[in-house]
Formats: structure tokens, sequence, C-alpha cells
């Protein structure tokens, strides 16, 4: 979905960066370039990736913040670094935000910044990581900044939070719980659900009975075949149902086509993309 | 030795990456057990809403439901109330338990620290397999973002919190920044010079506070983990990996196996599930009835999908021999109760070889 919403941006001519921060490569995989690296890459016109990890972010941040580059350097690249992430609580998650932060608003090099967030247990702990450090730490430099951070995320004009679900039953509830945990703890409001993989109806074959209206000699199999998709798609829509049910009254909710692929090419998301611009407007 | 075979064990860890049917999985096993006669438990992790109300569950605790007329019993595991347990038990005195469940910083990252869920979960089996009420307990395990976090978070878990290092780093600012400062070496004091310009001095106290009433617990937190440790690798004990039919699932699941290998952890079997079904037609061909060619398509598409895991389950068959497999299909309709569950069982258990 991040490949997708930065093609559609890229494509009205916006300057787009989208940042990683799993360490799965889908997205150089998908564009066919080399991993990415903590510097944007180019994937396309207008449209760049890169990969935030917390210890370069730790490293630029006391660089930038604090002038530490020289204490920073052996700091960061001992072990050590994995005691102090630990020792302030949500401090990774806090460093890859700020990083964003960092470079959505201060360096200013593109329109739009968009973050691939973890899954969704660990995106709430991720957005909710300002608060819950302030909680913790409630004075000192990096509280200050983790309350800047926290202004920034609530602010809707500068930053827009969108959730991906597939219409199955646990994907379901996990995202209405987000959206859920987002406004209550955190005010911070869902502009967008996009529910991902749904399988389309067939209109030709919606009034499909028995396998005798079709003329083959595999019409039984065919028939089968046909019946499995329709118990998916009446699957598919109870959960549909309910998710729109749960926030159609906080979020648009978008409905991505299953593209029935082996694997994702950058070809499929233009067609994501252009599912997304048309469902978008209307 | 089939699949089966995992059903004679005393624990069965079902693991994998998220989403795969997971915690479904880990119940249909577990009932299988219960109806041979075993009195079985399942431990869950986060189950869907249905799947809870097919086990008789409503909510997190620590206790174990029984489901009625059966030997079957599940409980929902709550990571707080189990470490909270544990503080209890090892602290050397009421006072300091009391003191470290207060801690701000013990709040956070006993919620958040990363390996906590992992390690709980360990530990709730732990509890489980010494107090002997069961022949066999199932335990689900939290998803975690690669295989291998698993079977290595206790072990991280309890070397941050025995956090040797870190205690020798913040010796100063547990002692006052008296006596003992003259001697820490530089990098000790430079690290402090950096947490503390970055943190403040307000957590860093907080941390001191949180270490000084760990003290001496370390070694019961340790203990506890090679112990549990060595119940892995019994072979009475059984890792069933569970994993979609894709090409990164399936090679997450064989870098799995590997690991259990190394660390000589028995495998029991490996279930792929949510398997598209393969049609069979004979010809593609187009008939110029609008209708059969628009279901010809739709098989088409299907096709392309089955085909990709046909070959997602050959690089499976290089590595894992078919005997260990289950495979289970898509499911048409949610596991709503127990007889749903348990024709998930009869997938699991029961099916011929397909492919």
């Amino acid at each position: 979905m991040a490949a997708a919403i930065g093609v559609l941006a890229a494509k009205h001519g916006k300057r787009v960066l989208i940042a990683e921060v799993q360490p799965n490569r889908y997205l150089s995989q998908l564009f066919d370039v080399e991993a990415l690296s903590g510097t944007p890459t180019q994937l396309r016109d207008n449209l760049y990736g890169m990969r935030i990890e917390a210890e370069e972010a730790l490293e630029q941040y006391l660089d930038v913040q604090f002038h530490m580059k020289r204490i920073a350097r052996p700091f960061v690249t001992s072990q050590l670094v994995d005691y102090a992430t630990h020792a302030a609580p949500g401090l990774h998650d806090i460093l890859i935000l700020g990083k964003v932060w960092y470079t959505a608003v201060r360096q200013d090099d593109f329109d739009l910044v968009i973050l691939d967030a973890p899954a969704s247990g660990h995106a709430v702990s991720m957005l909710k990581s300002p608060a819950g450090f302030l909680n913790a730490v409630p004075i000192g430099p990096l509280a200050n900044h983790a309350r800047q951070l926290l202004d920034f995320l609530q602010d809707p004009e500068q930053v827009s939070i969108n959730l991906a679900a597939l219409p199955e039953e646990t994907p379901v509830n996990e995202t209405i719980e987000t959206t859920d945990l987002f406004e209550t703890q955190l005010s911070l409001n869902v502009d967008h659900v996009f529910v991902n993989m749904v399988l389309e109806p067939v209109a030709i074959l919606e009034d499909l009975k028995n396998p005798d209206q079709l003329k083959s000699p595999d019409a039984e199999e065919l028939f089968r075949c046909f019946a499995f998709h329709q118990a998916r798609r009446n699957l598919q829509a109870q959960h549909l149902t309910t998710i729109h049910k749960s926030l159609s009254h906080t979020a648009k909710i978008v409905e991505i086509p299953y593209l029935f692929r082996s694997r994702l090419t950058a070809l499929d998301i233009d067609l994501i993309a252009d599912t997304l611009e048309q469902q978008i407007q209307s | 030795m089939s699949i089966a075979a995992v059903l004679d064990s005393k624990i069965i860890v079902c693991a994998g990456s998220g989403g795969t049917g997971k915690t479904t999985v880990s119940a249909a096993i577990a009932l299988r057990a219960s109806q041979a006669g075993r009195n079985t438990i399942v431990v869950t992790i986060d189950p869907a809403k249905r799947l809870a109300n097919a086990l008789g569950l409503s909510e997190l605790s620590n206790t174990p439901v029984k489901i009625a007329g059966t030997t079957l019993s599940a409980m929902m595991l709550d990571t707080k109330t189990t470490f909270d347990a544990l503080v209890t038990r090892y602290a050397r005195s009421p006072e300091r338990a009391s003191k470290i469940l207060s801690n701000r910083f013990y709040q956070a990252i006993s919620e958040s620290l990363s390996g906590t869920h992992e390690y709980m979960a360990m530990e709730k089996l732990y509890e489980l397999s010494n107090a002997g009420d069961y022949d066999l307990i199932v335990i689900d395990t939290p998803p975690t973002r690669s295989a291998l976090d698993f079977i290595d978070a206790p072990r991280r878990m309890t070397s941050f919190l025995e956090g040797r290092m870190l205690k020798w780093l913040l010796l100063p600012a547990i002692s006052g920044g008296k006596g003992l400062f003259k001697i820490a070496n530089f990098a000790a004091v430079s690290f402090l010079k950096v947490l503390k310009r970055v943190l403040g001095s307000e957590i860093l106290a907080d941390v001191a506070e949180f270490f000084i009433n760990f003290e001496g617990m370390y070694d019961g937190f340790k203990e506890r983990a090679l112990q549990v440790y060595e119940l892995l690798r019994q072979p009475t004990t059984a890792f069933v990996i569970v994993t979609a039919p894709d090409l990164s699932s399936v090679d997450e699941a064989l870098f799995f196996a590997d690991q259990l290998d190394t660390h000589g952890l028995p495998f029991g079997g490996l279930v792929v599930n949510r398997l598209h079904p393969r049609f069979t037609i004979g010809s593609q061909d187009l008939t110029g009835d609008p209708r059969t060619d628009a279901a010809i398509d739709l098989a088409g598409r299907f096709a392309v999908v089955a085909d990709a895991e046909s070959a997602a389950l050959v690089r499976l068959r290089s590595k894992i021999p078919e005997s260990k497999w289950a495979l289970v299909p898509y499911l048409t309709s949610d596991v709503a109760n127990l007889d749903a569950l348990g024709t998930v069982s009869e997938l699991i258990f029961d099916a011929e070889a397909p492919l």
C-alpha cells in the first residue's frame, strides 16, 4: 500500500520518499533496485526509497542535537546501544519516528514522506512511543523532543494515518482495535483504511446456479471453482460489513481488488495506484 | 513417522510468522489430542474472537478454562500478570517486590521489552508442566518478526535483566558519584554523560532504582530460563511450524526448521495452512459462450495462485520430508465453534496427502 500511495502521489508531481523500517527489502525488490540504505535511493521519477534503522538514527540524532559525533560513534557501534534503547522505553521507535520527522520537516527535501510502519500491534506501540516516553520521562532534553514529535503526529495538517487490512477476521478486528486505540489513547484520527485482496464479483457469473449452464466438458470443475470464489467472497463480505459498520463514520474505507498474482510487480502497484485514485476521488 | 506422532508429546510448541492461522492450528491440535482422551490444555496468545468463543474464552486470563464435556482446557496468556507474579516470587522481600512493581521503568519494560511476551509464554509453559495437571500442553507463540526471536528471546531478556554491563556503567549513578566513580573507566563515564544529556537524570534514577531492587533476582530468572530451555529440548517436546504456502513464508519456515536443528530442539512437523484448491481444467480454450469463458478465465486466475503455491511446496519438499507435512486448504468459513475446529483437526491429521 505504501508503494501504491507513493506511486500515486509521484504521478501527481509530488516529490515522494517511502521509508521502510522492516528488514524484508520488499520495496527494493518491487522496484528492482539495490537494497535501500539510510540515504534516499531513486525508485522512479519523483519517487525515492530509504531504509531507517534505529542505530543510524541515534547516531544522527546525537550528532545533530548534541554535536556528539565523536562520542556518538563508539557509543552507537558498541553493544551498548542495545541497552540504551531498552533502558529508555520505546526509544527505538522514537528514533525511527524522529528520523521521519527530521526528514519530512527539517530537511524538507520531499513533498511527502510515507512511513511503511510495522504490523498493527507494533505500529500502535510505535506511535504511542512518544506519549509513553513522556509518561516515563516527563522532563529532560529527550522528553522535549518527544513532545515535539507528539505534536507533529497529532497535527492532521502534517500527518495522515492510514491502515491496511485484509478482509479476514483477525486483521479486521485488529484494524478496528487499532483505529480505536489511536483515537482514544493518542487522539490520532485514521484517514483511510485500505482493505487489500478483495475478491471482485464476476458480473456475468452472478446468476450461475448449476454446472449445466456452462458449455464445456469441464463444466463440473469450472462450477466448483466458481463456487469456491463465491464462498470466499461471501466470507469476505461478512468481514467487509464489519469493518464498514465499525469504521465508516471515522475513516474512508477503500477496497483494493485481489489481483491473483504469484507475486506483485511494479506494474501491479501502478494498477493499485489507479484503483486508489478512482476510489479516493469518489 | 507422520505429523500425527506429535499427538503423543507432552509439549507441543506451535511457531511461525504472523497471519498464518497459527492460533487456530494450535487449538485444532489440542482438540484432537483431547479427543484421543488426553487431558490437554492450549495456551493462546491473542485468538480471534470467534476462536476464543469456540474455546469458551471471553477475556484474557491466567486461569485455564475447561471446555464442558471435553478433556480440553484453554487459556489466554496475560503477559503483564505473569511477569508481576515472577517478580513477586523471586524478589528478596515483599518490600522489594512492591518497589519493583511500582517502578516506572519496570512498568514500561514489563510491557514493551522485546522478548517479554516470548519469555512469559515459556514461563507459563514451565509452570503448567511442573504442576503436572495436564498430559499435553499446546502452546501458541507470539507472532515474531523473525522466527529466531522466539528461541532467542528468553536468553536476551535475562541477559538484559542481568544487565552486568549496564550496572557497571551505571555504577557511578547508583553509588551517588562517590568512591567507585573514581575507578569507573573513561568509557563508563562518557557513556553516562551521554545518557544524562540525552535522557536527563530523572530516568537514570528510575533505572538505577530498578536495578538495585532487581539485584539478586537475576539468578532466579536465569535459572528458570535454562530450565525452560532444557524442557524444550526433551524428546517429549515437539515443535510444529505453521506456514502459509507462499515463497517468503516457506523460506522463513525453512530457516526456522534450521534454527531448531542448530539448537537441538525437536522438530515435530509442519502445517502448510490456507492452500488454494487446484481445479483441473482440460482446455483453457475459449468457447465463445461468454459465461463459460468468464468461468474459464476465473479458473485460470486461480491456477496462477495454485501454481505459485506449488512452487513454494517444491522448495519445502527439498528440505522437509512430506511425511512431516500437513496441508490444510483455504477454508470457506471461519472457525466459530468446536465442530468447525474439529474439521481443521481432520484436515491436519486425517487428510490423504494431496498433490
